[in-house]
């Protein structure tokens, strides 16, 4: 790991020991205080990831018809890596108890994110490239087959190792959701996002066959395709494919583009991952995972601000370059704070947390799981119970 | 610091879920419950046992040694709360119930929820015998 990556890491580490001292300070439970049923399903909940990929070195031959060989030359090499923390808290919870009996209820979630990107070449100096987000995002259950979902992210993003302009964006996702039943959903929607390497408009469509708390497949475009299993009570595999990526901005310091003296360029990034997840889910509060394979498809690409100035679509590219395929390592932990009503067996709920997890907080396309999702259980496990453990659940005349 | 960290998540969370999802597995066996049902009867049901388990745990915050007899008398009180609390929680998802399942297979979810306690205690009681 490269010197200033390590800084950021050990910052980002301690600021998330700070954010759950604070959390915790305001969680502190008295005993004097007359105890509730949770008002949510959502807990207020923590993650962070970290993702890397190996140093490659540019193809300095010339191909005909690109005029960037110089900008290829200047940059020498290309590494990646990336350091993602966010968070989502619920703000209200409504059930509504429908006339047929089926509950429904509405989720109204904030939402933050930031990101560390740290594109690193062997010819120009290091940056550090921040986007930060606050967004909101509802959900609704209708309790039957629909459920509705509305994320709006806006984010800056800026170059924090040099002067840059800081630029405002907003990313987004409108769906529905159409469960059948507990094996089958369709989900269709429009997305706005950035996670193909440049600012998008696209068409949100996807299907999932199997159980969530079981065997799946999942094909979320533009998101992810997974493959999911339980690998016993605690643990979850899941073989992806999914895109990454970004649009930053980034100093012009290094004089990369040099055509209208711009000071900020953007940089986009754009990544095809396809590898093994293994999701560890302690209990309903911590989960880490961890995962690597391969990029198959990788790019990047250097945009001028000012030749986009009023282009409200895809942005025009000055300079893409197609990377050479090579390993990823991706770790990450997730920390819910809390308690949060029952879910047991509830498969809308299950969806509803499979929604919020595929549709990350901050359009990174990095996912926290769905540690909140009990895998299947057999009846079998049942033992070394004790008093406490069922103390809820017996009453002192059963023991009679 | 490290205490404030693990002071967030209650301690033994992880058999109590095993418990939880033994026990829909069970219910959802006795009373052979459809998909539709299933949907419906769920998140009623746990929205009943979450307001249930507030309701104890609250009164176990009492005491139960008694050094005079206000102490006493507040520990009974509390105990004659807690039946009317179970009561009327009973008597509300009795009727939510009653909408998401048929009455045959409400009647047989108080069965259900009478031999999965018993499932439970013979658990316990072969543990005391070891």
């Amino acid at each position: 790991m490269i010197e200033g990556q390590k800084q950021y890491v050990l910052k980002h580490t301690l600021l998330f020991i700070f954010l759950i001292a604070v959390v915790n300070a305001f969680s502190q439970t008295d005993s004097t205080k007359k105890i509730k049923a949770p008002k949510h399903y959502f807990t207020p909940t923590l993650f962070s990831d970290y993702y890397t990929t190996p140093q490659k070195n540019l193809d300095q031959r010339f191909r005909k018809g690109t005029e960037d060989l110089a900008i290829r030359k200047r940059l020498e090499n290309y590494q990646y890596s990336q350091l993602v923390g966010g968070f989502y808290f619920p703000i209200i919870t409504k059930d509504y108890d429908h006339a047929d009996g089926s509950t429904g209820n509405f989720h109204l979630l904030g939402t933050g994110s930031y990101m560390m990107a740290m594109p690193r070449f062997g010819g120009t100096s290091n940056h550090n490239l921040l986007k930060a987000s606050i967004g909101i995002r509802g959900i609704y259950n209708s309790g039957r087959k629909g459920i509705w979902f509305a994320d709006i992210s806006p984010f800056m993003s800026t170059d924090l190792s040099a002067h840059s302009n800081t630029a405002y964006r907003w990313g987004g996702t409108f769906l529905y959701d159409y469960m059948a039943n507990p094996y089958l959903s369709f989900r269709f929607g429009v997305t706005r996002t950035f996670v193909l390497g440049n600012r998008n408009f696209l068409p949100y469509f996807g299907i999932r066959i199997g159980r969530l708390d079981k065997i799946y497949l999942s094909m979320q475009f533009p998101r992810n395709v997974t493959f999911s299993f339980p690998m016993g009570r605690f643990l979850r595999g899941s073989i992806y494919f999914k895109p990454m990526g970004g649009l930053f901005n980034m100093a012009n310091n290094d004089s990369i583009y040099t055509k209208n003296k711009d000071n900020t360029i953007l940089y986009g990034r754009y990544e095809l991952i396809s590898g093994f997840r293994l999701d560890a889910n302690f209990n309903k509060h911590v989960s880490v995972f961890v995962s690597t394979g391969f990029t198959g498809v990788k790019y990047l690409s250097f945009f001028s601000e000012t030749e986009n100035k009023n282009n409200r679509l895809v942005l025009n590219d000055f300079y893409h370059e197609k990377i050479s395929r090579g390993l990823f390592v991706d770790v990450g932990f997730t920390i819910r704070i809390g308690r949060a009503k029952s879910i047991y067996n509830n498969y809308n709920l299950y969806e509803t947390f499979n929604l919020n997890s595929t549709i990350d907080v901050g359009d990174n396309n990095t996912n926290t799981g769905d540690g909140n999702i009990p895998n299947q259980t057999k009846n079998k496990e049942k033992s070394n119970l004790k008093i406490k453990d069922v103390q809820d659940l017996i009453e002192a005349q059963d023991l009679y | 610091m490290l205490f404030a960290f693990l002071k967030m998540f209650p301690q033994g969370g992880n058999k109590r879920e095993k418990i939880e999802a033994i026990r829909v597995a069970f219910i959802t066996q006795k009373l052979n419950l459809t998909v539709d049902e299933s949907q419906k009867f769920w998140p009623v049901y746990n929205e009943y046992q979450d307001k249930l388990r507030a309701a104890r745990q609250e009164f176990r915050k009492q005491s139960a040694v008694f050094t005079n007899d206000k102490e006493a008398q507040d520990y009974l009180d509390a105990e004659l709360l807690l039946k009317q609390r179970e009561f009327n929680l009973y008597k509300e998802y009795y009727e939510k119930i009653k909408k998401t399942l048929p009455v045959k297979k409400v009647a047989e979810l108080r069965q259900a929820e009478e031999d999965f306690k018993k499932e439970l205690l013979k658990q316990l009681q072969g543990k005391s015998n070891d």
